[in-house]
């Protein structure tokens, strides 16, 4: 245990005192902003990008009635008698494609584009025509254009649990889907840290002298929960320093004065059904729903439950190979529960918390610590957490036992290429 | 009181597809240079692991100053392993305070021994650099102080001399010799055989997981000598006697006739007198085996 301590608190000070360590914990923030800051450029310049485009229309059985609007959305509409002269126009003009409407009734039509088209652009014209069609029909049966406007109603709908609380679904799954991510997050950051520790100190041929004075075991465990105690401390300060950072924009922001008026015109302005989700995500008694002793635990077993047993793996692949690039092959099926995790929550977990793939995920040790996670807000019970709980710790000790016979002998075996066919050897061998 | 620090008895080591050691006993008695010789791949490595309880024998056991080895017996042991390594990124004195604290030491021993091992070592001065910024042979040095610093009475050098120069060659003899003085037993595993003669007062020949040959360094010469002479003389000797079997002649690099002779149930001093009858003598000496010779010759 004295041991253990030693090397936690080594491996702790090494890393937190690197270079690299404090750059990257005053600079994670500001990279982590810059990072969705331009996520959501692309995506808004994406979205925002109106480059028009011009549609010749040929309809030879008339079927629009020559009744299409000059322009819908980014398109240009332009009724055509002769398919050669547009051909030969889109031939020149990728921003040119051809519809050509192939029966009476509207439901055929053929869309050419010189190098084929977007799924974007197809899917808006189906819409657009179709709406079309479906307006001019109504129409037709004597529905002025303002009739059938005041035919679509907007729903509003709240969800609330039998005990008349809000369920808060959006909060509940915000909530869990972020924790999820941090704990994958930080196994794939911090448990590939311990095994590039292992490796190198494995190259170094440190090991040798520490094993003559610890247990490889004591070493592995100091390795594991320092590189945690590092993690935790790198998360902690990224939060501190983010609030500080928020802080310091929203109050540089406050003294420009952006008048409130015109935050509520902008909202206003935002349609009424995305309006709608947007002000139950932040309506806050929705946070009423939340069982925050049920979360706080859950999130501190599956998140240490997960990282110990991911990290256990991680150094025992550390200690099976002699260099980083070798360690790919055994990444891969290590990666995979932990990737099949995160699937699963932001399909199945999201659809419903409660099928029984979320709930087998939940249970099954090396996917659990994510899906769990984001099971726990919707109140999963604690006979579930329970187990789930039991299942991943007694997991990870099994693990803990194989990685440190594989540890053991990784470790002092140089030189020995890494096998798969090598690491069950070495797990059937005695002291 | 045992005056041995080390028994070895019957140690076997197996691994999948060879056999480490097979049924190796050694003594080690206190206080002295052990040297552990044989060429690579002998099994001194195994020996040594099994010494520092990093590995477990298969078979047989080992007393350290007469009761079984155990966890407690890692304070008292100090290792230089062959391959050497060390933190790169760390700086020297957090290094070595790290290592003696693994070693059983507070951080106030350990940093105190530290600086008066740097100080000796002449390394005081970039006490605070890190490893990577050193040259080999300092690097070295620093290793050997992660060996000693927590005042072993069991100090394990394995190719202690790789990576030295002759100056600090020498400054690491005459520490080990300083050491031996206080009381620490030393072994000292090599595959260089001459460096044993200089140093080491006992030794043991591994060779292919078999010990074949252990004692002490002048007795096992003594045992081995060949009785065979070398002689230099001012004109050529012709040896006609039956005691004498002439082994091979020359010249030296001053053309004076040179022979290498065996004698056969004669004294030396018979030897002597037939050659100076014929000659002036300018050199008699008794060839002594070398390490290197005994080795050959044992393993046939």
């Amino acid at each position: 245990m004295k041991n253990i301590l030693l090397i936690l608190k080594h491996e702790y000070l090494t890393r937190v005192t690197k270079k690299s360590f404090i750059i990257m914990t005053l600079l994670g923030p500001l990279l982590i902003a810059a990072f969705y800051g331009i996520i959501f450029l692309i995506s808004f310049s994406e979205l925002s990008k109106t480059e028009s485009k011009t549609l010749y229309v040929f309809d030879p059985y008339n079927s629009m009635e020559g009744q299409l609007p000059k322009t819908k959305s980014n398109y240009n509409f332009e009724f055509v008698t002769d398919t050669v002269v547009a051909r030969k126009s889109i031939s020149e003009n990728d921003a040119q494609l051809l519809l050509h409407v192939g029966n009476q009734k509207g439901d055929s039509i053929q869309l050419i584009a010189k190098k084929g088209l977007s799924i974007t652009d197809k899917q808006q014209l189906k819409e657009i025509l179709s709406e079309h069609y479906f307006n001019s029909r109504l129409n037709k049966k004597g529905l002025s254009p303002g009739m059938i406007d005041s035919l679509h109603q907007k729903i509003t709908m709240r969800d609330e649990m039998l005990s008349g609380q809000k369920s808060g679904i959006e909060i509940k799954s915000g909530i869990g889907y972020i924790g999820a991510f941090i704990i994958y997050l930080f196994i794939f950051m911090y448990g590939v840290m311990i095994m590039r520790g292992v490796t190198e100190e494995k190259n170094n041929r440190i090991v040798e002298i520490i094993v003559s004075a610890v247990k490889p075991f004591e070493l592995m465990m100091g390795k594991i929960l320092g590189v945690a105690m590092v993690g935790l401390t790198q998360f902690l300060a990224w939060i501190l320093l983010s609030g500080i950072f928020v802080t310091v924009l929203s109050v540089a922001i406050g003294a420009n004065s952006i008048d409130t008026n015109e935050l509520q015109n902008m909202s206003q302005s935002i349609p009424q059904s995305q309006a709608g989700g947007l002000s139950e995500i932040i309506d806050m008694s929705q946070f009423q729903s939340l069982n925050f002793a049920k979360i706080l635990i859950g999130v501190v077993v599956f998140f240490f439950g997960g990282f110990l047993l991911y990290s256990s793996l991680f150094a025992a692949i550390g200690s099976a190979v002699d260099s980083d690039t070798e360690t790919q092959q055994f990444m891969l099926p290590v990666s995979m529960p932990l990737i099949l995790g995160l699937v699963i929550a932001q399909i199945a977990v999201i659809k419903d918390p409660n099928s029984s793939l979320a709930v087998w995920s939940s249970m099954i040790p090396l996917t659990s610590p994510v899906v769990m996670m984001v099971r726990i807000p919707f109140d999963v019970s604690w006979a579930e957490i329970g187990i789930s709980a039991v299942l991943l710790f007694s997991t990870f000790f099994l693990v803990v036992w194989l990685a440190a016979k594989i540890y053991r002998i990784g470790i002092l075996s140089y030189g020995q290429k890494a096998s798969y066919k090598q690491i069950f050897k070495w797990l059937r061998m005695k002291d | 009181m045992a005056n041995n620090i080390l028994d070895i008895k019957g140690i076997s080591k197996h691994y999948t597809d060879k056999t480490a050691l097979s049924n190796v006993s050694i003594e080690i008695p206190k206080a002295c240079i052990y040297g552990l010789l044989g060429p690579n791949g002998a099994g001194k490595t195994s020996l040594i692991r099994i010494i520092n309880q990093i590995t477990a024998a298969d078979e047989g056991e080992v007393l350290f100053n007469g009761s079984t080895l155990g966890p407690e017996h890692i304070q008292k042991i100090g290792y230089l392993p062959e391959e050497r390594g060390l933190y790169k990124k760390v700086k020297v004195i957090d290094q070595l305070t790290y290592f003696g604290k693994l070693r059983g030491l507070t951080h106030r021993e350990a940093l105190e021994r530290a600086h008066w091992w740097l100080k000796k070592m002449d390394l005081f001065d970039i006490r605070n650099k890190r490893i990577e910024e050193f040259s080999k042979g300092m690097q070295q040095k620093v290793q050997f102080i992660v060996a000693v610093i927590h005042e072993p009475e069991l100090l394990i050098l394995d190719e202690p001399f790789s990576g030295f120069d002759p100056v600090n060659a020498e400054l690491l003899t005459n520490i080990i010799l300083e050491m031996k003085q206080k009381g620490v037993t030393i072994i000292f595993s090599t595959h260089r055989m001459e460096s044993v003669e200089k140093l080491c007062d006992y030794m043991a020949l591994i060779h292919q997981s078999k010990k074949i040959l252990d004692g002490k360094v002048t007795e096992i010469k003594q045992r081995y000598r060949t009785d065979k002479f070398e002689l230099v003389s001012e004109k050529p000797i012709q040896f006609n006697h039956p005691g004498v079997e002439l082994l091979s002649s020359g010249t030296t690099d001053s053309g004076y006739p040179m022979y290498t002779v065996k004698i056969n149930q004669i004294k030396n001093n018979e030897l002597i007198d037939y050659a100076m009858k014929q000659s002036e003598l300018l050199s008699f000496n008794l060839y002594m085996p070398s390490i290197h010779d005994i080795f050959i010759q044992s393993v046939n």
